[in-house]
């Protein structure tokens, strides 16, 4: 095993510059122009060539992609064109507030998602399963921007129980009263963002479970008495929820990437807006940096997401 | 199984009384206004995103001015009919012999640590937007200052043209004369502390100062002073309670209403934004839509308000395309569009037919002719005008256009493609209907929409478009807007917008810059109103002879706000926000 994933580490590296150098050459290919955020009928062009010049977006491409990547290598990744600011620290200042979602949304996803597959499993065809599959048929559906829009005019609008929009820190008010503030506006965002997650897990826990259950060793486990608590908890469910860690390998960098439609709905200061606003305004620093933080994340997550199923499921062995 | 449905009972509960305790919970923290008199008046509104930069002449938007406006001063100020009046300048001198502006400052103008405001800090400011180090696009309000080039260019040590006699005089002395200086130099560079801003920039350099409100917090003379950043949340302001001006008297309200602090929040999606509002956790909200607006109309717990402000949409033909090279044929296509019902349908009235030109209605330089010489909606005339330009159609025995029949000459059909941006959903719906409108009168049009970066950065300076519709904001002075936009020499290769390749010599690009330039040129070195007056009314009408553009429509701005907040009315064209610190509880 200790091998194995020295050599998936070590494999890492290439495949990482790989990426960025598609990323790099995408994003240059891309038509647009980082200074159109100062275009106006009253900016002289020649002001923005002055800039683009200075920003040195006028060098050859392997130039600008050597320079990004030394810096890379040092741990520095740029400037960004619009802010001005290091990209790390504004990748830093906003991962806390897509952690929290991504994890607030990952646990809602699995809450409502084991149970309710569990349970559309164990009474296939049953009204629970019926009202269960049609929940997750409309959680895979339903557009985010339009459900956190509809929760937003229920419950902000018209009763006023919880707040529309923004993040509050825990450390704004201190204590409960924060935590209590910041868990408010969780709430919604939470849903938003784990309801096609809650959707997609419960289908997927319903088919390997109703799988599962029609295994030899269930049917042994039955015949020799074992109490049906157990033969669910102990055997079926665990082995079951096997194949979900392959998922949730998947689906956590994505997460931890930034939602950016749920971001942009309930203006949560997360990296999906900044990644979706450094894309739109062509902030090629912020762009690369964010990318590959992206796909860093992804490739070590893919990799925890191996060790975790080989740690847990004995037949399998990487040598 | 009874494991499960307990748990699944659980669950339930949990989450019902997690929603019982919200309920039960306190309102939305930004609840502005209203409660105790005691109680700090906080206003409470939204922007798009977090600003890149709040300092003078480094922001690039008109919600990051919304900072810079609260927190700093200029030297002039701007009223509701773009007159420019005083702001820390009480009163100044203009001298024709020596192209010299002297402004005289106020003595009573302190900045937000208690230093006083002088001319040393106005000197500093304009020389801060002309280093050669500066990243900003202010330079080009101050580059008529006598030294500015040199200085920009590293070629001298100091600007000439800027000197202080004493300190609460300030001199300024242009290369050549400049008729926008007092509202462009004057009123949109805002003033800097020298004191406090000048040990930074001298350390870390002048391009550190762009981004550096996280360590350096803004210190200005405005009427709001910074009080907290919190990245992603929330940036706060407090009332400067030295602010140079006195507070207005407005019927109905007392001193302890007046705004105590502003809280802006971010929230990037426009629907959600008027949702905020709607749910009471914002006050204000400026850019609602159409329906957004007629919904805050009928809300009782809301105001609205519809102003004019300086934005005109317009269709732009490609000059390169030989079919549009005939002024006729484009005089068709503008009696085609029925520009009514296109206000009347897409900006649901609220919004005006536009007259033509680049200007505007509530701008100085602007008369009703213009609307005489656009073309109006006219089936009639449009096919009669194509005819007249040698295009020749099928038609009925009653002399009407065949269904399906299209323009045709020299075995060429009229077909072309009008492309915008997908995100205004204003200008997809106008390429709707023009497109209906055009293929009923025997043209044949389809559409495509880009995103914004790609539509003005790429597909206009380098595919061959044919058509499009685009938008300009204008400014308050219509200088240099003419030659950048129209002038012949100023392709988006030679630094210009001139995306059409259009001359007014003939239409066709030259090599010399053209009327228009020269018009533009002489409008901004002329001092006298009335001539100036003159050569833009010459600059537009060249415009409308020549068509590049079928002016489409003036929208209104649009804002709304909770009922209770007193001092909106009337708003100001240039942005809601000027004079925000009047607005009460």
């Amino acid at each position: 095993m200790t091998a194995y994933v020295i050599r998936r580490l070590l494999g890492l590296v290439p495949t990482l510059l790989l990426i960025t150098v598609i990323t790099f050459v995408i994003i240059k290919l891309a038509p647009g122009d980082p200074l159109a955020q100062y275009a106006g009928a009253n900016v002289d062009p020649a002001q923005l060539a002055r800039l683009r010049q200075r920003w040195g977006l006028d060098d050859p491409l392997h130039v600008q992609y050597w320079r990004w990547l030394t810096n890379f290598l040092r741990g520095d990744l740029g400037v960004s064109l619009s802010s001005n600011r290091p990209v790390l620290a504004e990748v830093k200042e906003r991962f806390p507030a897509t952690a929290l979602l991504a994890a607030s949304a990952l646990t809602f996803a699995l809450v409502v998602a084991v149970p309710l597959g569990t349970l559309s499993a164990l009474r296939p065809r049953s009204t629970v399963d019926h009202l269960a599959s049609g929940l997750g048929l409309m959680g895979l559906a339903m557009p985010n921007f339009w459900l956190g829009l509809l929760l937003i005019w229920v419950f902000s609008v018209r009763l006023g129980w919880l707040p529309s929009f923004g993040m509050e820190s825990l450390d704004v008010q201190g204590g409960w009263r924060s935590a209590a503030e910041t868990g408010r506006r969780l709430i919604m965002p939470t849903v938003v963002l784990g309801t096609a997650g809650a959707a997609a897990y419960m289908r997927f826990l319903r088919a390997s479970l109703m799988t599962v259950l029609r295994s030899d060793y269930i049917r042994t486990a039955r015949a020799a008495g074992l109490p049906e608590k157990v033969v669910l908890y102990r055997h079926a469910l665990k082995n079951a929820l096997l194949p979900l860690i392959t998922m949730l390998g998947m689906d956590v960098p994505v997460l931890l990437s930034g939602a950016l439609v749920t971001e942009q709905v309930f203006g949560w200061p997360g990296l999906g807006f900044y990644t979706w606003r450094s894309v739109m305004s062509r902030d090629y620093p912020a762009i690369m940096g964010v990318l590959t933080i992206a796909a860093l994340l992804t490739l070590l997550c893919n990799l925890a997401a191996d060790i975790a199923y080989a740690l847990l499921d004995p037949r399998i062995r990487y040598d | 199984m009874r494991v499960l449905n307990k748990y699944i009972g659980h669950l339930l509960l949990v989450l019902l009384i997690s929603l019982l305790v919200a309920g039960c919970g306190s309102g939305p923290a930004d609840n502005g206004g209203g409660g105790a008199a005691d109680d700090p008046k906080i206003l409470t509104i939204a922007t798009p995103a977090e600003p890149k930069s709040v300092l003078p002449t480094l922001t690039d938007s008109v919600w990051e001015s919304f900072f810079t406006s609260q927190l700093f001063v200029a030297l002039t100020e701007v009223d509701y009919n773009y007159n420019v009046i005083p702001g820390v300048a009480h009163s100044w001198e203009w001298d024709e012999d020596s192209l010299t502006y002297t402004f005289y400052l106020r003595d009573d103008v302190y900045f937000h640590d208690g230093r006083q405001l002088t001319a040393e800090d106005v000197i500093w400011t304009f020389k801060y937007a002309m280093h050669p180090d500066y990243e900003g696009t202010f330079f080009q309000y101050l580059q008529s200052i006598r030294g500015a080039a040199d200085y920009r260019e590293g070629r001298a040590d100091d600007v000439e043209g800027l000197s202080a006699p004493d300190p609460f005089t300030v001199q300024v002395t242009l290369a050549e004369k400049d008729a926008s200086f007092l509202l462009y130099g004057g009123s949109s560079v805002y003033i800097m502390p020298k004191h406090y801003y000048e040990p930074f920039v001298e350390e870390n350099g002048v391009k550190a100062l762009r981004g550096s409100e996280r360590t350096l917090p803004p210190v200005g003379a405005g009427p709001f002073r910074w009080k907290e950043w919190r990245p992603g949340q929330w940036i706060v302001l407090t009332k400067n309670e030295d602010f140079f001006r006195e507070e207005p008297e407005v019927e109905g309200q007392t001193a302890q209403a007046r705004l105590d602090e502003v809280r802006v929040r971010f929230i990037p999606d426009s629907d959600a934004m008027y949702q905020a509002l709607k749910a009471g956790d914002i006050d204000l909200m400026d850019g609602l839509t159409a329906d957004q607006f007629l919904d805050a109309l009928e809300d009782p717990e809301l105001q609205a308000h519809q102003y004019p402000y300086l934005y005109y949409y317009q269709f732009m033909f490609n000059f390169r395309d030989p079919k549009f090279q005939d002024v006729r044929v484009r005089r068709a296509i503008g009696h085609a569009m029925n520009r009514d019902q296109m206000v009347e349908t897409v900006l649901q009235g609220l919004g005006t037919v536009a007259s033509g030109g680049h200007t505007h209605p509530i701008r100085w330089d602007y008369t009703d002719e213009f609307t005489q010489l656009h073309p109006q909606y006219d089936p009639d005339r449009a096919i009669a005008l194509m005819e007249e330009a040698g295009w020749t159609i099928e038609k009925d025995d009653q002399g009407n256009i065949v269904p399906g029949a299209v323009w045709t000459k020299d075995g060429q059909e009229f077909e072309f493609e009008i492309v915008t941006i997908h995100e205004d959903k204003v200008r997809t719906d106008f390429q709707q209907l023009i497109q209906r409108d055009l293929n009923s009168l025997g043209f044949r049009v389809s559409l495509l929409a880009l995103e914004s970066n790609t539509f003005y950065n790429d597909y206009l300076v380098k595919e061959p478009w044919q058509t499009a519709i685009a938008a300009w904001r204008l400014g308050g002075d219509p200088g240099g807007g003419y030659e950048l936009i129209f002038g012949c020499t100023r392709t988006p290769a030679q630094n210009g917008y001139n995306w059409l390749h259009y001359c007014s010599e003939g239409g066709v690009i030259e090599e010399k810059p053209g009327r228009l330039t020269e018009l533009d040129q002489a409008g901004r070195k002329e001092m006298d109103p009335d001539r100036r007056m003159e050569i833009y009314r010459e600059a537009n009408e060249i415009l409308l002879r020549d068509l590049p553009y079928i002016w489409l429509a003036y929208p209104d701005g649009l804002l709304a706000a909770k009922r209770e907040l007193q001092g909106i009315a009337p708003v100001h064209p240039s942005a809601w926000y000027t004079n925000l610190w009047r607005l009460a509880w």
